[in-house]
């Protein structure tokens, strides 16, 4: 256990970078979703087998929710929030396994994530609206939104950053405390509730970033 | 609070490649598979669509074949019924005809097989009545009934012509024989008699024969030397049967 939670120790150095331990878990955690991805989609049949029937389930379940939310074609969209909503899933749980700190428990991830869906947002606005039409929308419904908007971008982004982190951080801070004042099993209730909060934050996150999206490409009203 | 800044932009680079490697590994397959399943769906479903298709065009070609059938039933049986009045018309009329052509013919028949009927009655009441008189004539004397006779001859002399009665005189000259036939033989008193009175109607002095011909029945016959006057029952009756014959009923 680290002496701060909002510090990232380096593993090791490569040059000048300074390689923590959130960015190897990062790549374990990489390697293993392209591998089982690999694997399962190598041999897909018209007629799918189980796991076909569940990979198949999990990314139309995906597409299903964009689409809900954006109410436009999900496919363009499916790529970046599918792999937001898998990753946060696999890096919020990898917290559970003995020795492994989740990626998103140190404020370097879930700010990376946040500047990735940052620059989304206004790629996928200007790609459906052009610049002019969409830097118009800052102004809307009244000129004087224009500061606010500009103002509720930065936020929401911010938002984003420090609901992941400090969820994250505060479950697996708290697991810590309670393995080291009360014993071994103890925290096992805890442990099950940090799964569903990284369930739940997972899901937050990508339904935000989707509804931030949404907002942009003029498919959903900002508010 | 610190921030990795290398660490912000490592995991920036990281889930980069991460939405590469799951677009390259996950959702390309997935969703190209997808695809083909929809594609195959699609292309079962319009070839249902097409065998649905060639089965309605089937169904209709059916039905309409079997509308055509119907129709050709029913113009069928319309024209073996118009034919089967046609013939039985035919037969009723030629029924008729052959009925009318045996009514005529029977009525002919019965007719005939009448008038012969009758005919024969006719002859037969002829004989009967024949038979009759002759026998209530047998009954009566020769003298009564040679007076009847004679005067009957005389009569006919009477009435005759001048000219025919002068050519029958005509014929007894030169001392011919007038012949006198009666049904049975007359007295000789009778013979005398009436040699006497003939002589007187005749105005000719010839000589006379009496001759007996039962077939005449009753009566007598002048037979000249080339004519025959008849008074006999004999001649009466044929010259009956011949009216009978002849107009159905005598007169």
């Amino acid at each position: 256990m680290q002496s701060s939670p909002l510090t990232s120790t380096p593993l090791f150095h490569f040059g000048p970078v300074a390689i923590t331990r959130p960015v190897v878990t990062t790549w374990i955690i990489m390697a293993a979703l392209a591998l089982v991805c690999r694997f399962v989609t190598r041999r897909l049949a018209i007629l799918p087998d189980g796991r076909q029937a569940v990979l198949e389930g999990i990314v139309v379940g995906i597409a299903g929710q964009i689409e809900d939310v954006i109410r436009k074609d999900a496919r363009p969209f499916l790529p970046l929030l599918g792999t937001l909503f898998i990753f946060l899933v696999v890096a919020n749980l990898s917290g559970v396994l003995p020795g492994v700190e989740a990626p998103t428990s140190k404020i370097e991830t879930p700010a990376a994530l946040a500047l990735i869906v940052f620059f989304s947002v206004h790629y996928f606005g200007i790609r459906a609206r052009g610049l002019r039409g969409y830097l118009a929308s800052f102004a809307e419904p009244k000129l004087i939104m224009l500061p606010l908007n500009i103002l509720s971008e930065i936020t929401r982004t911010f938002s984003l950053m420090v609901r992941l982190f400090g969820n994250i951080m505060s479950g697996e801070f708290v697991i810590g405390l309670v393995v080291a004042l009360a014993g071994l099993f103890v925290p096992i209730p805890l442990m099950a509730l940090e799964i569903f909060v990284g369930l739940v934050q997972a899901y937050i996150f990508t339904v935000l970033a989707t509804v931030f999206i949404g907002a942009a490409v003029g498919s959903v009203a900002k508010g | 609070m610190h921030l990795d800044w290398w660490t912000i932009g490592l995991q920036t680079i990281n889930f980069g490649i991460l939405v590469w490697l799951l677009h390259r590994f996950l959702y390309k397959p997935v969703l190209t598979m997808i695809d083909a399943r929809k594609a195959e769906v699609r292309g079962q479903f319009d070839v249902a669509k097409d065998v649905e298709a060639k089965a309605k065009a089937e169904l209709a070609a059916v039905e309409a074949e079997r509308a055509g059938i119907a129709a050709e039933r029913e113009a069928a049986l319309k024209a073996a019924a118009t034919q089967a009045q046609e013939m039985a018309e035919a037969r009723r009329a030629q029924a008729e005809r052959d009925a009318e052509a045996l009514m005529d013919s029977t009525r002919k028949t019965l007719a005939s097989e009448r008038e012969g009927a009758l005919d024969e009655a006719r002859r037969i009441a002829l004989d009967l009545g024949s038979d009759f008189a002759q026998r209530l004539l047998a009954e009566v004397p020769m003298q009564y009934r040679a007076e009847a006779w004679i005067e009957r001859i005389e009569q006919h002399l009477k009435a005759m012509p001048q000219a025919e009665r002068e050519a029958l005189v005509q014929q007894l000259a030169n001392g011919k024989p007038l012949a006198i036939v009666t049904a049975c033989a007359l007295p000789p008193a009778t013979a005398d008699h009436w040699n006497a009175r003939l002589r007187q109607s005749l105005g000719v002095s010839s000589a006379m024969t009496f001759a007996v011909d039962p077939a005449l029945t009753a009566g007598a016959e002048l037979h000249f030397p080339t004519a025959i006057l008849r008074f006999s029952w004999q001649s009466a009756l044929a010259a009956a049967r011949m009216e009978a014959g002849a107009h159905g009923q005598p007169r």
